[in-house]
């Protein structure tokens, strides 16, 4: 599967795998060095590592949802992950001349977990446009990353300025929780012949 | 000897998995070779389409299984346990399943769906096919052998209510060996060895009046309705139970909601529109296929899309409607309008106008915008069964929590649930073929390759207790498509195309219900 942005994926991809194979050997060096853990030092504490996720972003003139695959730092705490996740998210894919599927001055205000239902707060302009297509991308991108990389994640609820609303764009019901479309995925028979995964 | 026992266990797992069902009906009988699927015990529909030399092929367009059966249409969906017979939504106990070479049907399709085929009562005996030295004599009212095993199993109920039928289902060891006898308005179920267990399920009145268990658990006692016609019964085995058909009409789950139209339940009641006055009594059916409800997108101060040169789409999508109802009125179909000039209506309450007129379809008609220009064609939307059942499971258990304090009983909000879950479900399997219609009228419209049916949970499609669509003509993000949607012409014959796809899914639903006799 590719990212939507498909011709300046794999350099940079390249790119990150370089980089985390030296940050690995560094790593690997000072800890030759280091003295052993002290006993003092709390178990499993919650040391920044770097984790691959996958986001979702529509692609194409279909719009159906591609995964785009990223390495990011995690707390190992799923709130906070969640949090940078969704920030990087609205960012958009890597890669530039990408249409994002939120425009630029679309922020998350917050993210959390009750009950197995992540809360995602959004403000600025995300009522913007219209149309199902876009509605349903925006939508779905949010729902599919959290839910594919957050196991705890089991439906999703969409706010706007901390307000509950009733659809985004007069098109989909945002009033229940969502759950993943496995429809609205592009399948991977039609990933594309560069695709380096 | 560990060899010998694995034959043996091979053998014996094989001996009991042969069993057969006898059918016997109206014209003539016939034997079903017993296929057990995931535990559940069933056939293949082949070889019930040779045994009535019907036939069993692909729906033209949805590419859903067809069992065409002594005149019969019997549309299927692996997705879904949900058949239609005729245009009429039967749900089976488990979808249809592809299994190998044989398409899988659970086994109370024979007692569900055959005796509408067939006209007329069936009767329904298990026996085992592989020859035994004790195996009964199969016949009409032939008793099943009893299991040794489980003689004192407890027998639990569970009914399934459609507003033609009750189908309560006994099911443990004792079920097999009850006694069912019918005096004038009351059918009694005796059991021989085994008692009741379990609540006894709401199965409303109209066929059947009411349901009680009585005399220490060992009968079931059902006062018959003013709805019901005929009761068929049939003893099955894997696992042990009794079903009780009860056939007619008017059954109700729950008392008429004084509202005139139904909303899912949680839905904010939208104050009536202008153009929808409650009337004091809901429009009456006069044919099997006479009404749509067009829904033209947005309006008033929602927009919707707006092409590059200022094109709206709220305005568009009133010009489509109103020049589709002009054609479908011309075909002498009754149309309703959501809105017929710059209004907001709610979106619950452009559901709750064609629930309301009882509409046999709802098309909801939007333009659609991307952040790709370049991005052209028509995506037909209907509801997420994903989606609905999530909201479903997630309603029932609110209203459980909330219980009486909340002022309403949780059986009631079950009850409203189960009936605005049916209704959700029922019309799923139609809706796609419906969308798969309209997408392939208007691929060929538009000369594009397709874009596919795709499903989301759209407000306006949520509740709708008809098949129901919602069309995104085309692109106003792509200058080329909105420069053609602004054209009239165009726009006649978007109106034509939806006219087409409205009366190619009327002439394939409509004309088996027409033909039926009025009862």
């Amino acid at each position: 599967m590719t990212c939507p942005k498909l011709p300046s994926q794999r350099p940079e991809r390249i790119l990150l795998w370089v980089a985390v194979l030296l940050v690995a050997m560094v790593a690997c060096r000072r800890g030759a060095r280091a003295p052993a853990p002290s006993a003092v030092e709390p178990a499993g504490s919650q040391e920044a590592h770097a984790v691959q996720r996958v986001l979702y972003y529509p692609a194409g003139e279909d719009a159906l949802l591609a995964e785009c695959p990223v390495f990011m730092s995690s707390s190992g705490q799923v709130q906070a992950d969640m949090s940078d996740l969704l920030k990087r998210y609205l960012v958009g894919p890597p890669g530039s001349g990408q249409a994002l599927p939120f425009p630029e001055r679309c922020a998350l205000r917050a993210v959390f977990l009750v009950d197995g239902q992540a809360v995602v707060d959004l403000t600025g302009p995300v009522r913007s446009g219209g149309g199902s297509s876009t509605e349903t991308s925006r939508v779905y991108g949010i729902v599919q990353t959290l839910q594919s990389n957050f196991p705890e994640v089991k439906s999703v609820r969409i706010l706007v300025d901390g307000q509950e609303v009733d659809t985004l764009m007069g098109h989909l019901d945002l009033s229940h929780p969502l759950v993943q479309e496995p429809r609205l995925l592009i399948r991977r028979a039609r990933s594309a012949p560069g695709d380096a995964r | 000897m560990r060899v010998s026992r694995i034959v043996t266990l091979l053998v014996l797992c094989t001996a009991l998995a042969a069993q057969a069902v006898d059918v016997k009906g109206p014209r003539g009988s016939f034997t079903l070779k017993d296929e057990t699927h995931n535990g559940r015990a069933g056939f293949c529909a082949e070889q019930l389409a040779s045994a009535l030399k019907g036939t069993l092929s692909r729906d033209e367009v949805s590419k859903y299984p067809v069992l065409s059966l002594n005149g019969h249409r019997i549309l299927l969906s692996t997705a879904s346990a949900l058949a239609s017979v005729d245009g009429k939504i039967v749900r089976l106990q488990g979808a249809p399943s592809q299994k190998g070479g044989c398409l899988w049907l659970p086994e109370d399709f024979l007692s569900s769906v055959l005796p509408q085929v067939l006209s007329g009562p069936i009767t329904l005996t298990n026996k085992p096919v592989a020859p035994s030295p004790v195996e009964p004599k199969a016949g009409p009212t032939a008793e099943p052998k009893a299991g040794g095993a489980g003689k004192s199993e407890p027998v639990t109920l569970e009914a399934v209510v459609a507003s033609d039928s009750v189908r309560i289902t006994l099911l443990g060891g004792g079920a097999s060996r009850a006694e069912v006898s019918q005096v004038a308005k009351e059918v009694a179920v005796t059991l021989t060895d085994s008692v009741f267990s379990g609540g006894v399920p709401e199965v409303g009145k109209g066929i059947v009046g009411s349901v009680a268990v009585e005399s220490g658990g060992k009968r079931l006692r059902i006062t018959l309705g003013p709805g019901f016609k005929r009761l068929e019964s049939a003893k099955l085995k894997n696992p042990d139970r009794l079903v009780l058909l009860f056939q007619g009409e008017g059954q109700r789950l729950a008392p008429v909601p004084p509202a005139p139209a139904a909303s899912p339940p949680g839905a904010t009641a939208a104050p009536a529109a202008a153009l929808t006055p409650p009337p004091a009594e809901a429009p009456k059916k006069t044919a099997a296929f006479d009404t749509v409800v067009l829904d033209p997108g947005h309006g008033g101060s929602d927009t919707g899309a707006i092409s590059a040169e200022g094109m709206q789409e709220k305005n568009l999508t009133l010009v489509l409607a109103v020049k589709t109802a002009a054609l479908l009125e011309k075909e002498g179909l009754k149309v309703v309008l959501t809105r017929n000039t710059d209004l907001q209506v709610p979106l619950t309450q452009r559901t709750a106008i064609a629930n309301y007129n009882r509409a046999d379809l709802l098309v909801s008609i939007h333009l659609n915008a991307s952040p790709v220009p370049s991005a052209r064609g028509t995506e037909t939307y209907y509801m997420s069964r994903e989606a609905t059942d999530l909201w479903s499971t997630q309603l029932a258990a609110k209203e459980n929590a909330a219980g009486p304090e909340a002022g309403v009983s949780p059986s009631e909000g079950g009850l409203d649930m189960v009936l605005w879950e049916m209704a959700q479900t029922s019309v799923l399997v139609e809706s796609a073929a419906l969308a798969e219609i309209v997408q392939q009228e208007f691929n060929t419209l538009l000369g594009i390759n397709d874009r596919g049916v795709r499903q989301a949970p759209f407000a306006v499609l949520e509740g709708a207790q008809m098949p129901a669509v919602l069309v995104e003509v085309a692109f106003l993000s792509n200058p080329t498509e909105a420069k053609r949607l602004a054209d009239p012409s165009f726009q006649d014959q978007v109106a034509s195309t939806l006219v087409k796809s409205i009366l190619n899914f009327k002439a394939r639903y409509d004309l088996p219900q027409a033909s039926q006799p009025t009862p």
